[in-house]
């Protein structure tokens, strides 16, 4: 209720401004960010860049030094236990209670969280069957493999039915198949209308599932937005990829369209063309419909998966603090 | 009375409480300790028993106690060193158990989830005291059967095992405030520990030392008053509250507290009341005793009451304890360092990326 009026404008996280300093260093430098309801957000920067501490400071467990926060509509700063009803943080590592099984464990923090009685049993039971780890409900929490620690760690997040997920990280350590049920089970959550904000490193698995990102570096944020509006913005490439029917004169015409349409970097790639065009999603559209109105027979079109991992470099400069 | 039954409630509900007592309970360990504590605490009282009867034995062959009752002295002497080894047992496991709460979460990463919910710090504090306390009154209430015996042999009033229990049960909670406070100070539960047993010695031997000192500077003896130091001592407050016995005629059983009775403000009054009492005492009847020592010393007007105010010091250190682990329990108030950013944000352990090429020639932008 207390929200500052200026940075509350309907979006799950406003930040203007934001500044955490440790001494000397800067952590956070004048960070601006904003998360809209719904949907995915990444937060994408390497180590040090201040993506833990600008998390930490949305769910109230730092003070910063300035700026304006708004956490949907509340200052965690002065609405902080408001702030906690309505925020689940899922932070890079998992706090193990020995002795406890899956089911009290999650027990615990929904009791910590004043989901009691009726409503809290059905919740355990609802959370532990959608992170699927329902058959190990009387599972001692530290007998549990990593993957499923972090499952564990993402229903704890959930006990309380947050609207705003911020996860740390939450594929960090975690075997590929591991990496694909976490990604699912966030895709669902997203889907029941929850608003998620994960940070990571591992940036093709954040293309995959968000719907916009945050490119962060030495404490500010360089770039938001989708990842076609970044690059158009920034006027940077996309690499794509066609294989078509129809052999060589097919492969020639691709090659021809693309030129005809400023593409550049043309090169063969086995029964394909790739190639590299200015102008994102847009651009990259507009020569699959001359491809098609020009009769090409396409049977792949796609985008280089490091498409995001370019547009990171792109934007990053590998500060060092 | 609604607010005490809301305040009951939610003690009864705090859900660190409730964890705590399910972690340390279902296990084994707890089984264990406490059937080594009742065996050790056993096997003491039976060899107390033993010296104490070979001793009465052996005056009784010379024609001593004449005129004396002896089953209530020896249940007296029993009584006294029991409740001081049952507050010596308090002084060391209590710390070990109360330095580990807050540490101990923080070691294992659990301290900031708990922070992040609805639960305040002032109830997580109380749900680590409560389970503290909890372990150490379950080691005195598994000592009372044996303070029945004294009971049976007399020599002691429910008064006394009443203000016994009391000082006991106050510096215990006391004592594992002050460790949770400790506790929530200090980065590892090893230096909470080491800080917190520290904190007990110097109350146990560091008060006995600066007494001495105190004594010496300020000649206590000359005006019959006795240093402010002492007071802190658990052992010199239990002394008081049970009315421990005083005589080194050689004629009785002091016990581990007829030192620190002996050096109570009031100790020759109370010895001449004892001495009356245990002569008109007879045999194993506790009622007299019960009558004419509990009844008439806690209506004495002029005795100083010690154990008061030893409670008063052990109070004041728990509530210390308390205010400094609720502050510190709160997000950014833990122990400080030199660099309080996380580990992953203070190295950057990969080489930055090779810039890219410049492809448009453009600088980044910013919020689009």
């Amino acid at each position: 209720m207390n929200a500052p009026a200026e940075v509350h404008n309907g979006q799950a996280v406003k930040i203007r401004g934001l500044v955490k300093r440790y001494g000397q260093l800067r952590a956070v430098d004048e960070l601006d960010l904003d998360v809209p309801r719904g949907g995915i957000f990444g937060l994408i920067g390497p180590n040090g860049a201040g993506k833990t501490t600008t998390m930490l400071a949305i769910v109230t467990l730092l003070d910063p030094d300035a700026g304006a926060i708004s956490v949907l509509g509340h200052d965690p700063r002065t609405d902080i236990w408001e702030v906690r009803r309505r925020v689940g943080y899922m932070p890079d590592f998992f706090g193990v209670y020995d002795g406890l099984t899956c089911a009290e464990y999650l027990e615990f923090f929904a009791g910590a969280y004043q989901v009691t009685g009726a409503e809290r049993r059905a919740q355990v039971d609802a959370l532990l069957e959608l992170v699927e780890l329902d058959h190990k409900r009387d599972t001692d929490v530290s007998g549990l493999s990593r993957g499923m620690q972090q499952r564990l760690s993402l229903a704890r997040s959930l006990v309380h039915d947050p609207e705003l997920l911020v996860l740390d990280e939450p594929a960090s350590g975690l075997d590929p198949r591991a990496r694909v049920e976490l990604r699912e089970i966030m895709l669902e959550l997203s889907r029941q209308g929850h608003t998620i904000l994960v940070s990571s490193h591992i940036l093709a698995e954040l293309e995959e599932m968000c719907d916009r990102v945050g490119i962060i570096e030495a404490g500010s944020v360089l770039a938001q937005g989708t990842p076609d509006e970044i690059r158009v913005a920034l006027r940077t490439t996309l690499t794509c990829t066609v294989r078509a029917l129809g052999g060589e004169p097919a492969l020639e015409q691709i090659e021809q369209i693309a030129i005809d349409h400023g593409a550049t970097s043309i090169e063969r790639v086995g029964t394909g063309v790739r190639f590299e065009v200015v102008g994102g999603e847009e651009a990259a559209a507009t020569i699959l419909a001359a491809l098609v109105g020009a009769g090409v027979r396409v049977v792949d079109f796609r985008e280089d998966r490091g498409g995001l991992e370019r547009l990171f470099l792109s934007v990053t400069k590998g500060i060092v603090r | 009375m609604s607010a005490v039954t809301a305040r009951l409630r939610a003690w009864a509900t705090n859900p660190v409480l409730r964890r705590e007592l399910l972690e340390r309970w279902r296990g084994r360990r707890a089984f264990v300790v406490l059937t080594v504590y009742t065996v050790l605490l056993t096997g003491i009282y039976l060899l107390l028993y033993w010296l104490a009867r070979e001793f009465v034995e052996d005056r009784l062959r010379f024609g001593g106690f004449a005129g004396f009752s002896v089953g209530p002295m020896i249940g007296r002497f029993l009584f006294e060193n029991l409740l001081a080894f049952v507050l010596l047992l308090v002084l060391f496991i209590g710390p070990g158990y109360a330095a580990a709460q807050i540490s101990g979460e923080r070691e294992r990463k659990t301290l900031s989830l708990l922070q992040i919910t609805l639960v305040r710090p002032s109830a997580i504090v109380a749900g680590k005291l409560g389970a503290s306390v909890a372990w150490m009154v379950l080691l005195v209430v598994a000592a009372l059967p044996l303070g029945a015996v004294a009971f049976f042999l007399g020599g002691v009033s429910l008064a006394d095992l009443a203000r016994g229990l009391v000082m006991i049960l106050v510096v215990a909670v006391s004592v594992a405030a002050l460790g949770i406070g400790i506790s929530s100070a200090t980065r590892r539960t090893t230096a909470s520990v080491i800080i917190t047993y520290a904190a007990v010695l110097a109350l146990v031997l560091g008060s006995l030392f600066a007494a001495v000192v105190e004594s010496v500077a300020v000649r206590s003896w000359q005006n019959d008053t006795r240093p402010v130091s002492l007071y802190a001592n658990p052992f010199y407050g239990l002394a008081d509250a049970v009315r421990a016995n005083t005589i080194f005629s050689g004629d009785e059983l002091p016990s581990v507290l007829s030192p620190f009775a002996a050096a109570l403000p009031d100790s020759f009054r109370a010895q001449v009341a004892f001495e009356e009492e245990v002569v008109v005492g007879d045999g194993p009847g506790i009622q007299p005793m019960e009558r004419e020592i509990g009844a008439q010393d806690l209506a004495q007007p002029t005795r100083e009451p010690v154990w008061l105010k030893s409670m008063a010091i052990y109070a004041a250190l728990g509530l210390l304890g308390w205010v400094m682990a609720a502050h510190r329990v709160k997000p950014g108030q833990g122990p400080k360092r030199k660099d309080r950013r996380r580990d992953d944000e203070r190295e950057q352990t990969s080489p930055p990326p090779p810039p890219p090429p410049p492809s448009a020639g453009e600088p980044p932008f910013v919020n689009p």
